[in-house]
């Protein structure tokens, strides 16, 4: 009887400690995209350690994977991703790190209505897979990453939700500021260009269209022919504003200002700079000054 | 002692069993490679759609996209409100939260005043958002998990729309949903 009891209170204690384990066991999250970073930072909080895919200082867009992202991700529980298109990458380093299937993939897209790439010449509709610029698709993919983690993590499903939720009512009340700026025109009129096929989701939210796409193809710069077509059907479209790209190249830009007199904004891709939890807002508020800006230029105030 | 004779025939190696082993080896792989580049080429493509049923991607205005998008991303937060307050709220609830498409800014004028309402008050697992101008209904019916988005054009003696899927084909109502080409 004396070891049944002694047996008893030894695996009573080792059950607990196991769950202790579990209970104090935070789940590692990767993300692909500086924007998956900061939303899932936000989500998770202080529940589970997020860390990014990829370093710093590449360009998402034409990325090769590294020896260092495949040691990364076989440490990771989870992993966030724009899935797509933005982030091809990234199922590259999960497949040659052998952790495919043991990883939890959680595609922050799955439910977001995909929009086609405005102001590109011919018919074909292309998906546009920027969904992280643009307040009202990113609130969605929140939603969908919380309830993802809350799938791996039931423990802390609410708490992800209500996260969610508050980082949510944030963005959404950074998007009602813009707004408010732009209340008294009496019309939202902008005939729009941009050296990058990446803002059709934030120029929907005010009712905008990009009319035409200056770069041939996302990074690639345009052939002097390319650039003079652009020139010339900017003229025949008479765009007002030009929105450009730190990234691009300046000469580019002034060129096109100088031969079109149009005026130029500058938006942020949000895929640069450092991985931190406030880099969407920071980026998607500058974002959201230079557009409020041009449209008061163009309809007055 | 009796000398026997022997006979035995030697094939030349003339190398043809090899030969034939390395070309079904050759075959093998050619076949293997074909299959592979030919089953890369297949894209999966999505089932096909109902006769009530198109697609916002490739049929709806930009402007309709906008709000398609929106209704889509309204009805996440719908879903979190409700689990989070046991109803489900009320339009000026969503609008006071600048939720589009049901807050009343430039954008919402921009897109025709649609004026909302919930229908279903009573209904604890589903609800119908209803929003309608002179010109157009939309309907938001989120039931359980699903969430549809359905429009049809202004109809002055419409029935209020129900949560029921054939009940809104019956009454002209299309439903849209967010399929896509597939990725280059």
């Amino acid at each position: 009887m004396k070891r049944f009891i002694l047996f008893l209170a030894v695996a009573l204690s080792a059950a607990g400690v196991a769950r202790a384990e579990n209970a104090a066991r935070k789940l590692t999250i990767g993300t692909t995209l500086h924007p998956y970073y900061s939303f899932t930072v936000n989500i998770a909080g202080d529940l589970a350690t997020v860390v990014p895919l990829i370093e710093t200082g590449f360009n998402p867009h034409n990325y090769q994977p590294q020896p260092a992202d495949l040691k990364r991700a076989t440490t990771l529980d989870v992993l966030v991703l724009n899935g797509v298109g933005h982030d091809p990458f990234a199922l590259e380093i999960v497949r040659a790190a052998g952790v495919a299937g043991k990883v939890k993939l959680i595609s922050a897209n799955e439910r977001v209505a995909l929009l086609p790439i405005s102001g590109l010449d011919g018919g074909e509709k292309v998906p546009n897979p920027h969904t992280f610029i643009g307040i009202t698709a990113a609130v969605q993919q929140i939603y969908t990453i919380a309830e993802g983690l809350g799938a791996v993590d039931p423990q802390n499903a609410n708490a992800y939700r209500a996260n969610a939720r508050a980082y949510a009512g944030k963005l959404r009340r950074m998007k009602a500021d813009a707004m408010g700026k732009i209340a008294a025109l009496a019309r939202l009129d902008l005939r729009c260009a941009s050296v990058h096929g990446s803002y059709d989701y934030l120029l929907q939210e005010f009712g905008l269209q990009i009319a035409l796409v200056i770069e041939p193809a996302a990074g690639l710069q345009p052939s002097a022919t390319g650039l003079k077509r652009s020139i010339d059907a900017m003229k025949a479209r008479q765009i007002q504003v030009l929105f450009a790209e730190e990234e691009f190249p300046a000469a580019y830009v002034e060129t096109i200002r100088h031969e079109t007199g149009v005026r130029t904004r500058f938006l942020k891709h949000l895929t640069n700079g450092s991985f931190t939890s406030d880099n969407f807002e920071k980026g998607m508020r500058h974002n959201l000054e230079q557009l409020t800006s041009a449209l008061v230029d163009a309809n007055g105030s | 002692m009796t000398a026997h004779a022997h006979s035995q025939e030697i094939v030349p190696a003339t190398g043809r069993a090899e030969v034939r082993g390395v070309t079904c080896v050759a075959v093998a792989i050619l076949l293997a490679w074909g299959g592979g580049i030919a089953l890369r080429r297949i894209k999966p493509s999505p089932p096909p759609l109902a006769s009530y049923q198109q697609s916002a991607f490739a049929t709806l205005s930009a402007q309709d996209q906008g709000l398609f998008g929106d209704l889509r991303a309204a009805a996440e937060e719908i879903r979190a409100l409700q689990m989070q307050n046991k109803s489900w709220p009320e339009p000026a609830a969503l609008a006071a939260e600048s939720m589009p498409p049901f807050v009343e800014d430039v954008v919402w004028i921009q897109r025709g005043r649609l004026a909302w309402q919930r229908l279903d008050a009573h209904a604890p697992t589903h609800a119908v958002y209803w929003g309608r101008n002179a010109v157009i209904e939309w309907a938001l019916v989120i039931s359980g998990d699903s969430v549809a988005v359905w429009r049809r054009p202004y109809k002055p003696d419409g029935a209020i729309p129900q949560a029921i899927p054939e009940m809104l084909v019956l009454d002209d109502w299309t439903e849209f949903v967010p399929r896509h080409a597939p990725s280059p």
